[in-house]
């Protein structure tokens, strides 16, 4: 029995909804259920009993369980996630507010990656020899270098030692530029506002950079021993036998067939994007979700943490989501 | 009883039938972790790592600092060597904490099959969904930190992908003619499970607990790197590199430099030796095609 395109992409859908529940819940229990009071890690050692009962009331901690988790679902469906305890602001404005930065590194890194993954994993499964043992190389070096110190050595190297780019942060405190979207590239073209463009390019370009190689590095060992099994079926050496050019057998012919595992796993890949998102704004001093998320468990703001997982857990969700129905798309044999 | 171990090392490691190339693999990882074990274990050191010399601050790689100082004037050095053991030892606990707990389930999940697998698997895939870090990093923060704790919140952000792999295997094998005749000639489940099936998942859990070390040394360093790791002084390859950090503007770039270094070599050791194992210890891929 097949499914049209659509009834294909309702279903996911519809999948996707009690995974997230679930996940949301986990997180839910295991910050209710691991030891440690919240108000007492915020208030210190030295709190009155009072205070900390105070604080608990306030949170509402001190309701029953199923109390506190009936109160987030229906936060959640409101789209209230709750305040948070530093700053006393609503959570969900906290996290939009860092969103676009984050997804202006997330897809510049993503993308640039992804598709320099595609071009590395064909060329070494087409060439072989030195570039393929170079090829794969980097890609194990790429899997094995922590992501933290790759970014700290581009600092090292390209803004203290050689001094291109800035340090940190995502533009310069001199540099004025009135906040449209919240998306300092989009912002910087929309105002027409060339210095701050300039000078916000070359912020995001260590941190761009770093994400690529971490991106690049794993992908292209995937997509290479595709290729290659790709390679090897008897339709390429039909289209070899009929003269097509190397360039069309490669990019048209052999990467459609290659494409469909490698695009599974950016899909799985995803979530490990969203790791090395947090630890490249942290390095970079860049005020996005992740420095957020690191931020928020020094300060242990509980809502604000609990707010970014489900966050994180959204946007994972909804990329793979999109991932399987492209998926489908390409491949109509995913849906029957 | 020597030679039972001998006959024992024998049969795991098919020495004879090793290529060249898998040999120096094999022995290179084995011996330049034992040699890292070795030296952090016994302290031998060449400095104490947590001694302060506020004299020899940031002082850059010499004869007596190969190294360099850190921003406390101790020996970087020293401190790489002794972030060996931190990691090793949280590491390979959380592996064994992973193993013993998921490996069971996902055992009894795929022989049972039925509504408790498809449970479990629903679970253990959503579990899956969030990035390992982002679990570890969310349990690190409400455990708090210590050694231990570090290790439990990277075993239970690993368990998905260790009861992936027991299942997967439990389902592969239970269908196969030998199940089937213990299950005819009466034999329990329970003993199908502990004598018959866990024989070839064992195999696939090695492989599976040598890739992992190397990726929960990495995972420890960034929760170490976030401010969730071990504290200081103790030396840990992620905090100090947390500490590199405040200081990268001074040029110092040899205390952030090492510590990754040695990150980077470990993950590669375990990972080189996962791939090496998955060869020698899988009969299947041993198997010569011609």
């Amino acid at each position: 029995m097949g499914l049209s395109l659509r009834k294909y992409i309702l279903l996911r859908v519809a999948l996707i909804i009690p995974m997230a529940v679930l996940i949301i819940s986990i997180v839910f229990f295991l910050m209710r259920i691991l030891p440690g009071n919240p108000a007492l890690a915020i208030l210190g050692e030295e709190a009155t009993p009072e205070a900390v009962e105070a604080l608990m009331e306030k949170m509402g901690l001190n309701k029953p369980l199923h109390e506190q988790y009936i109160d987030m679902w229906i936060g959640i469906l409101q789209g209230n996630l709750g305040n948070s305890l530093r700053t006393g602001g609503l959570v969900l404005e906290e996290i939009l507010s860092r969103l676009p930065i984050s997804l202006e590194l997330l897809l510049g890194g993503y993308i640039i990656g992804n598709i320099l993954a595609i071009l590395l994993g064909a060329e070494t499964a087409r060439r072989g020899g030195l570039f393929d043992l170079v090829g794969r190389s980097y890609s194990i070096l790429g899997y094995c270098i922590p992501v933290f110190w790759l970014g700290m050595m581009l600092q090292i190297a390209f803004s203290v030692n050689i001094p291109i780019f800035p340090v940190q942060g995502v533009i310069s405190p001199m540099i004025q530029l009135k906040r449209i979207t919240g998306f300092y590239i989009l912002d910087s073209i929309i105002s027409g506002n060339f210095d701050a463009l300039i000078d916000v390019l070359a912020h995001y370009t260590l941190p761009w950079i770093t994400l690529i190689i971490w991106y690049s590095a794993v992908n292209s060992r995937v997509l290479r021993a595709d290729m290659i099994e790709v390679l090897n079926r008897p339709f390429i050496i039909t289209a070899v036998a009929k003269g097509l050019p190397d360039n069309v057998i490669v990019y048209k012919h052999a990467l459609k067939n290659a494409i469909i595992p490698v695009l599974t796993i950016m899909g799985l890949q995803f979530a490990r994007a969203i790791a090395g998102l947090i630890l490249t704004e942290t390095v970079f001093n860049i005020p996005g979700m992740g420095r957020l998320l690191y931020e928020s468990i020094l300060d242990r703001d509980y809502p604000l943490v609990q707010g970014l997982m489900v966050f994180f857990v959204a946007i994972i969700a909804i990329v793979s989501l999109l991932i399987d129905i492209a998926l489908a798309y390409i491949d109509p044999r995913i849906r029957y | 009883m020597v030679s039972e171990v001998q006959a024992l090392v024998k049969r795991l490691i098919p020495w004879e039938e090793l290529t060249g190339k898998e040999k120096v693999v094999l022995v290179a990882c084995l011996l330049l972790i034992g040699i890292q074990l070795f030296v952090s274990i016994l302290n031998l050191t060449p400095y104490d790592p947590t001694k302060v010399n506020l004299d020899e601050r940031f002082s850059p790689p010499s004869i007596a600092h190969i190294f360099g100082t850190d921003h406390l004037g101790r020996d970087v050095f020293s401190r790489v060597l002794a972030g060996f053991k931190i990691s090793i030892y949280v590491a390979a606990l959380s592996v064994l904490i992973t193993a013993a707990f998921s490996v069971p389930l996902g055992m009894i999940s795929g022989y049972v099959g039925g509504f408790l697998d498809r449970f479990l698997t629903f679970v253990m895939d959503s579990f899956y969904t969030l990035p390992r870090l982002v679990l570890a990093l969310l349990i690190a923060f409400l455990l708090g930190r210590a050694l231990h704790l570090n290790a439990l919140a990277i075993a239970v952000a690993t368990i998905p992908s260790f009861f992936r792999v027991a299942r997967s295997v439990t389902l592969s094998v239970k269908e196969r003619t030998f199940i089937e005749a213990a299950r005819a000639s009466g034999v329990s489940t329970k003993r199908i499970l502990l004598k018959h099936i866990s024989y070839h998942v064992r195999i696939p859990i090695v492989v599976l607990s040598a890739l992992t070390i190397g990726d929960s040394i990495y995972l420890l360093a960034s929760l170490g790197f976030l401010g969730l790791g071990v504290e200081p002084p103790t030396p840990e390859w992620g905090t100090d590199l947390a500490t590199a950090r405040e200081f990268i503007t001074s040029g110092a770039w040899w205390a952030a430099f090492f510590p990754g270094v040695a990150i980077i070599i470990n993950t590669f050791l375990f990972l080189m030796l996962g791939e090496t194992l998955n060869i020698i210890l899988n009969p299947l891929t041993r198997e010569k095609p011609y």
